[in-house]
């Protein structure tokens, strides 16, 4: 009865993913298979807060173990004597099922103290009821299991008593009478019935993570989270054939379907978000509920099917993102959370053109001076005057390594100079390198993470073409988001290149001898770029650059926190508290002189809020301070 | 209400164009669009017929193939249907000439208001929608930047160097709306496909009933030389008179 319940009321969740549009993804892949093993059986993402995260390993872990002695108890149900071959005479097995029953218990317990004592605001807008059924109904799992065992050592029917401590303890509670006959009857049947009565209470709670969670890891992106998935558009195709991102539940794939499905609210991803802690509407959590509560009230009828913007989320949440990646970070059972973003994006700029305005000249300079300074191709070189670099021509041999200087590195009069210490590094050290100077066009970044993928599509394939056609083999770009868009998402175009950033190339210089290392006195911090470091793992080969002691800000590396100008936001107005003036701050309080960047948006921000305190610490890039020091002025 | 918004083609505006020998410029193969001061004009009436409710927008221009391009992006923002006047003997056409043109298209059908931008990115000679209000007998509004319709009066906010007037007139007119009146629509890839659909009538001057002497420029180019290189500014360096300094800057620019 309560497995036909179940089935009749997870059914509908599995048919929304089963008809979800197709991933692509599923094949095991060497990387599928260890985040199974590091992300699931020994839950390093949940443990990477401790507490939080031996609470619930205590707790799956038990879960894992005890699965057998369901079937032991619905044996000793059909006869009190009987127990499991094998494993029901095993002592260690009697130990491990002891000893993990207490240990849930124990979760139970962690778990309670953390969500009614400690509080932590990660929890603000979860189902906090629905956490308190779920632990109780697990806490009546494990304690009906072991005062049932401690019932059958009383009676003397239990296999090797002596392997169970925690049950043989609480034996003496029990005498050897009818009493304890009956108790030990009530104890298995209330044991079982709890049992089923969770897998029915379980389709229709956030705790069906025990059954996606394992999938939606397995589904997870293999490589850098950085790469987004293709949205190919033919414009010659029949319009009913092209897919402008993601408008209402239909349009959602399986992976973002499952992710819905997956999520306990525990709110790390909330915890971690840079809009929400600037006081935003977005909060991952937040958006992974409603989108989830809307799917299942349409497709229980409730409601009508509409587009997911505004009935599930408000506009303004989707454009808040950075896509800085920190939710995906710590989310433990890998959410997508930035993918879904740009997939809404997607439709309300191809298909309904509804974008804040402001953002509107960047899309109109990417399309028509291809940069989003709107600025003629034949400026791309002002920043060389004074220099001497070589433009790569039609027909001439590649250089060994093409410097790809970027819009921001080209037009922006402060990422100029982290151009211009960049060129004069790579000449001091002897390196074959050139530019693409007018050839260069945006990689379509801007333009990509702000939804307008058939923009970025055909800026891909102009680049690549062009890339191609030099015979390019190798890049180095100074700008981390050209960098991610250039070694991640170019492949999915034709575009194979070795792609490095410059802080890669230029500490690989330094270690070879062909550079001078940096020397200099003064407090330095190092703010890390989403897109060098979370996105793409790079959080050495800057600091080796920059050199000597760095005072590390309290969040950074993985948890480095976003500039506030990723995910096209630099195009967009911000409401103050702003994310660049939150960060700037963290910066200050280190007591350095200087913020060493290693990406022009990450410069431009946090220039940005220390000109707008009026304060004396110094921006600049990591590539900067290099050739300060090393080089002739 | 049926509104014909005219549009022109222009080399872009960041590029640096070509000129050819007859001191007139080489559109074929030069990168361009729809002229940015146009979306000003198209947006307003736009935004006219969604609030009306109903009505057609017709976008109006006169060139070379090349200036398909600009009706095509005027269709994606919205506009319903396109008209282009191209004839071999348009070449080097002067204002006048074009504003005679283009009178004579509009008069082809019935309409209630004619918008144009204040004046090209290319040629900015800023006469044309004038001529062409003088050519069809109606009141020419220009440098609106605020519009009001109702009960077939349109009222407009004139921008002029002082602040603005409020202009009221009775439809049918020819208006011009100032740059930066609104934010022109960034149109969505699907209103780019629909475009694409969308009819687009090519006409001649034969089709308009024009012949020779009505389209003999009256003036023609001289010379082409470049424009002088800018000079540099004045750098105001921070101290107690610097406020004032700025002050003047503004105030001999008409700017406060």
């Amino acid at each position: 009865m309560a497995v036909l319940l179940f089935v009749r009321r997870v059914r509908p969740r599995v048919a929304l993913v089963a008809n979800a549009r197709p991933t692509g993804r599923g094949a095991p892949t060497p990387d599928r298979v260890t985040r199974e093993l590091t992300h699931v059986f020994l839950q390093k993402k949940l443990l990477q807060k401790l507490g939080p995260g031996l609470m619930h390993a205590f707790i799956f872990w038990g879960f894992i173990v005890l699965l057998p002695t369901i079937a032991e108890a619905a044996v000793a149900i059909v006869h009190k004597d009987s127990s499991l071959p094998l494993l029901g005479a095993a002592s260690w097995f009697a130990f491990a099922s002891d000893v993990f029953a207490a240990l849930v218990v124990v979760g139970v317990a962690m778990a309670f103290f953390i969500r009614k004592v400690l509080k932590p605001d990660r929890f603000r807008g979860s189902h906090m009821g629905e956490a308190d059924r779920i632990l109780l109904l697990i806490l009546a799992i494990v304690v009906t299991f072991l005062v049932w065992n401690a019932s059958r050592i009383a009676l003397g029917i239990a296999e090797v008593p002596d392997s169970r401590p925690v049950a043989n303890l609480l034996s003496g509670l029990f005498g050897s009478g009818g009493g304890t006959e009956a108790a030990e009857r009530v104890l298995v049947w209330a044991h079982l019935l709890v049992i089923l009565g969770f897998l029915v209470f379980l389709p229709g709670s956030k705790h069906l993570h025990i059954a996606t969670a394992p999938a939606n890891v397995w589904l997870a992106k293999d490589g850098p989270t950085g790469r987004l998935e293709p949205n190919r558009i033919d414009l010659e195709a029949p319009e009913e054939d092209i897919r402008f991102g993601v408008a209402t539940q239909k349009d959602l794939s399986k992976k973002q379907m499952l992710d819905l499905f997956s999520c306990t609210e525990c709110g790390r991803c909330q915890e971690a978000c840079p809009a929400w802690a600037t006081g935003k509407p977005l909060s991952p959590k937040l958006l992974i509920m409603d989108l989830r509560d809307r799917v299942v009230a349409e497709a229980a009828g409730e409601v009508e099917l509409q587009p997911l913007v505004p009935n599930a989320v408000i506009d303004q949440v989707v454009w808040d993102c950075v896509t800085c990646g920190a939710c995906v970070r710590e989310c433990p059972v890998d959410i997508e959370h930035i993918d879904t973003i740009v997939d809404l994006r997607r439709n309300l700029v191809m298909a309904e053109s509804r974008f804040p305005q402001e953002a509107s000249p960047m899309l109109r300079g990417v399309e028509n001076q291809e940069n989003p300074w709107g600025q003629p191709a034949s400026a791309r070189l002002d920043w060389a005057k004074d220099l001497e670099v070589r433009v790569l021509q039609e027909g001439d041999p590649a250089p060994e390594v093409l410097f790809w200087v970027g819009c921001a590195g080209a037009f922006d009069e402060r990422a100029q100079k982290t151009t211009q210490s960049i060129a004069r590094l790579l000449t001091a050290a002897g390196i074959d390198s050139a530019v693409l100077g007018p050839r260069e066009k945006c990689t379509g970044d801007p333009a990509r993470r702000m939804g307008h993928e058939y923009l970025f599509q055909m800026l891909a394939e102009q680049n690549v073409e062009t890339l191609n056609g030099a015979g390019v083999t190798k890049i180095v770009a100074s700008c981390a988001h050209c960098f991610n868009t250039l070694a991640n998402e170019y492949p999915d175009y034709g575009g194979t290149y070795e792609v490095v950033h410059h802080t890669q190339l230029l500490s690989e210089l330094i270690a070879a001898g062909r550079l001078q290392p940096r020397t200099g006195d003064g407090k330095i911090t190092y703010h890390d770029a989403c897109y060098l470091g979370r996105h793409n793992g790079e959080f050495d080969a800057p600091r080796d650059v920059i050199g000597g002691d760095i005072e590390e800000m309290p969040r950074n590396r993985e948890r480095s926190f976003c500039c506030g100008a990723g995910g096209a936001r630099m195009w967009m107005e911000e409401e103050s508290p702003r994310i660049n003036d939150t960060r700037f701050e963290e910066a200050v309080e280190t007591g350095a002189e200087t913020v060493a960047t290693a990406c022009p948006y990450c410069l431009v921000m946090l220039d940005d809020a220390a000109k707008g305190k009026g304060s004396d610490l110094r921006v600049a890039d990591a590539a900067t301070l290099l050739a300060e020091s090393t080089l002739p002025s | 209400m049926n509104i014909v918004v005219l549009t022109k083609w222009v080399p872009e505006p960041e590029g640096t164009p070509t000129i050819g020998e007859d001191g007139l410029l080489v559109r074929e193969g030069a990168d361009g669009g729809l002229d940015p001061g146009d979306e000003y004009g198209l947006e307003a009436a736009l935004q006219l017929v969604e609030a009306a409710g109903d009505g057609e927008i017709t976008l109006l221009t006169m060139g070379p193939e090349i200036a398909q391009a600009a009706l095509q992006r005027g269709l994606a923002m919205g506009a319903h249907k396109g008209v282009r006047i191209t004839d071999e003997s348009l070449r080097g056409a002067d204002s006048l000439v074009t504003a005679r043109v283009l009178a004579a298209a509009i008069k082809r059908q019935p309409f209630d208001l004619v918008i144009g931008g204040v004046e090209s990115t290319d040629g900015y000679t800023g006469i044309v929608p004038a001529a062409i209000a003088e050519l069809l007998g109606l009141p020419g509004l220009t440098f609106a930047r605020e519009l009001h319709l109702s009960d077939g009066t349109l009222t407009i906010e004139r921008q002029t160097a002082a602040g603005y007037d409020v202009v009221v007139a009775p439809l049918p007119i020819v208006i011009t709306v100032t740059a930066g009146a609104t934010e022109p629509r960034y149109p969505s890839l699907k209103g780019v496909m629909a475009a694409k659909s969308k009819p687009v009538e090519t006409l001649t001057l034969s089709d308009l009933g024009l012949s020779g002497d009505d389209v003999t420029p009256t003036q023609t180019v001289a010379e082409v030389t470049d424009a002088p290189p800018k000079q540099g500014g004045e750098t105001v360096e921070f101290d107690d008179t610097t406020a004032a300094r700025i002050a003047d800057v503004l105030a001999e620019a008409k700017v406060i």
